[in-house]
């Protein structure tokens, strides 16, 4: 009974440590999400395409449309 | 020698003597410790383990995780972060530790004020030092190894794409309660349910041990929208920049996948960002696309045209007249007449004296329950927080001079949202197929007019954009169609304000197979134009030409670029 019971309690710590693992992996999947967003925010990418690499939108004379036979 | 004297039987009296003291001093204080040990494990078990219990055994709440939103392509557009609230008893709490001048350069609080606030709460038992601090400055913190000081892991909201989409999205309180917009609408199923769990504590309060979890948290459900970030970042930009060059007060646009009935865009200026929340302005909060309602001005003719045409009375071919009308005192004219012209012609040059004619020869009861089919008067969205329905009146209190002006747009409000539901019928070869701000949920659909009537319609929003009032809508490439609108605002004083106006845009494309709708309000231009033609066309040629070649829809051969000034100033 003793040894079943500390066992049990070893048991628990050791999935309370797992979830704990999980949460702060979890955790930084969210974090590393919501920054890859910001990084890719449609307005900061327009800006740097812009002013960095002198891009500019292609308007439809200069555009090929090639369709699928 | 006194003792040698002694006889055995002395001797073994006085041990009987000790003995029975020695055992009577045992027995005394055995006793003592029975009735001690019964009162403590019997009499005072209950208390006793309670109260224990009291001092080391915590419930406490593990904080659930709020479900994310995303975009149609599981962009995050409103994502829960961790964070860390911390707190402390100030009872017990010594605020002359050494360490404390570190911790609020962490925090970024003035020091002095920290101390101050703390030694202020000495009567109370607790108080939050700060809430929501940033797991990695929170990490710091707990280096510093500060005795009584309380962490307890919590959400926030965070918002990646901004002032871009934060009307729609709206907020949630410092407890991740939705307040506002879809954070609101969907709240039920977004908002997680918080477990308990039990843990042991030193008596520095220090957590030592899990006990158990006595309920699991559950994490809120995910929500996908059926908005296109991309499309969404062009709405909101090509409005921002039409806003500020004519000089404007606020718009909204709308931009819709008719057949599917999903909302692509729906963009609001002015904005606001939703991850800084210590200066709300409620002006710039509010979703107007869905919330506010306004007069539609020219924009509405093509639904009074539809009944014309569905009811069999007008075809293509009838010729109407568009001479001023008179109803009463007042007469209804155009700013140029336009003799006997056909029904394209009414549209193409947003002929209100022909409006008012063709919606006078049509019967009330059957004009305004198509209305109604429309959308117009009714709520359109799922449940949107704050939604305004707009305002129909029934038909029984018109009169012939309500009647007229509504053919042309005035005594009726709608929302943008109801204009680009109303639109989509067209659009969808006249069936009603109810909007949606989730992705892939099919409402039924229902026929509001013939397909035929939907396709004369199509035909002559076209022609309105190639010769007539809004040929600014034209996107290159493409067939579009729409119709703009150019509404007197109302003045505070009653009746209408003669320089203060609003300007609309509503159309489709592309007209061989309709894919979108898009609505575009902008409230009081004060640049050189306020015409719907020339302020709001020009803005869902932006947002159609990008959301076309993005959508990947080909082009349909290419046109030469329109010349740009457009002729009557009617609507």
């Amino acid at each position: 009974m003793i040894f079943i019971k500390h066992e049990s309690r070893e048991l628990f710590i050791e999935l309370e440590g797992l979830k704990q693992t999980r949460d702060e992996l979890n955790i930084q999947w969210s974090e590393l999400k919501s920054l890859e967003n910001r990084w890719a925010n449609p307005v900061r990418i327009e800006q740097l395409a812009k002013e960095n690499l002198e891009m500019h939108k292609p308007n439809i004379e200069s555009m090929r449309i090639y369709k699928k036979k | 020698m006194r003792r040698g004297a002694e006889t055995r039987e002395e001797i073994s009296r006085r041990f009987v003597v000790r003995s029975f003291w020695v055992f009577g001093v045992f027995v005394f204080f055995s006793f003592f410790l029975v009735v001690r040990a019964t009162y403590l494990q019997v009499l005072n078990k209950d208390f006793l383990i309670e109260q224990g219990n009291l001092r080391q055994i915590r419930d406490i709440n593990i904080a659930a995780y709020r479900g994310t939103i995303n975009d149609r392509n599981n962009k995050p557009l409103a994502i829960s972060i961790p964070v860390d609230t911390i707190s402390i008893n100030p009872k017990k709490f010594n605020e002359d530790d050494i360490k404390m001048k570190q911790l609020s350069v962490l925090l970024g609080r003035d020091h002095e004020e920290l101390i101050k606030l703390i030694k202020n709460s000495k009567s109370k038992s607790f108080l939050y030092i700060e809430r929501k601090v940033s797991t990695n400055i929170s990490d710091q913190i707990k280096l510093l190894n500060i005795a009584n000081l309380d962490f307890k892991r919590e959400y926030k909201r965070s918002y990646p794409a901004g002032e871009i989409i934060s009307q729609l999205l709206g907020l949630t309180n410092i407890d991740e309660e939705g307040k506002e917009g879809v954070e609101l609408q969907y709240d039920a199923s977004l908002r997680g349910i918080p477990g308990v769990k039990r843990i042991l504590k030193d008596k520095h309060n220090r957590h030592i041990e899990n006990i158990k979890i006595i309920k699991s948290p559950k994490s809120g459900t995910d929500l996908t929208l059926s908005i296109d970030l991309r499309l969404q970042h062009i709405a909101h930009r090509a409005l921002e920049r039409a806003i500020i060059e004519n000089k404007a007060y606020s718009g909204s646009v709308i931009l819709v996948d008719a057949p599917r009935g999903e909302i692509l865009a729906i963009a609001n200026y002015p904005s606001y960002d939703n991850n800084e929340t210590f200066s709300l302005n409620p002006d710039s909060m509010r979703n107007r696309a869905i919330i506010d309602m306004y007069e539609p001005g020219s924009s509405i003719k093509p639904f009074i045209l539809a009944r014309a045409i569905d009811s069999g009375l007008y075809d293509l071919a009838s010729l109407i007249d568009t001479s001023p009308v008179k109803i009463g005192s007042r007469t209804i004219r155009d700013t140029r007449e336009l003799g006997e012209v056909d029904l394209a012609t009414v549209l193409m040059r947003s002929s209100n004296a022909g409006m008012s004619r063709i919606g006078l020869s049509l019967e009330s009861d059957t004009l305004w329950e198509m209305m109604s089919d429309f959308g117009f008067g009714s709520y359109v969205t799922d449940g949107f927080p704050g939604e305004s329905r707009g305002r129909l009146h029934h038909h029984t209190e018109w009169g012939e001079i309500g009647k007229a002006t509504m053919s042309y747009g005035y005594g009726i409000t709608v929302t943008p949202i109801q204009l680009a539901q109303a639109y989509s019928v067209i659009a969808n070869n006249g069936l009603y197929t109810p909007l949606s701000l989730r992705k892939g949920l099919f409402n039924e659909s229902k026929r509001v007019i013939n397909e035929d009537t939907a396709k004369t319609l199509l035909s002559m929003l076209e022609k309105v954009v190639e010769d007539g009032t809004s040929k600014k809508a034209a996107v290159n490439g493409y067939r579009v169609g729409g119709k703009s609108g150019t509404a007197w605002k109302t003045s505070g004083s009653g009746g209408y304000s003669t320089d203060r106006y609003r300007s609309i845009f509503a159309g489709i494309a592309p007209i061989d197979d309709p894919r979108l709708v898009a609505v575009v309000f902008i409230e009081e231009p004060t640049g050189e134009f306020y015409y719907g033609g020339d302020v709001a066309a020009p803005v869902f040629s932006e947002i159609i030409s990008q959301s076309l070649q993005l959508l990947s829809i080909p082009p349909q051969g290419f046109i030469t670029k329109p010349d740009l000034v457009a002729d009557n100033k009617n609507d």
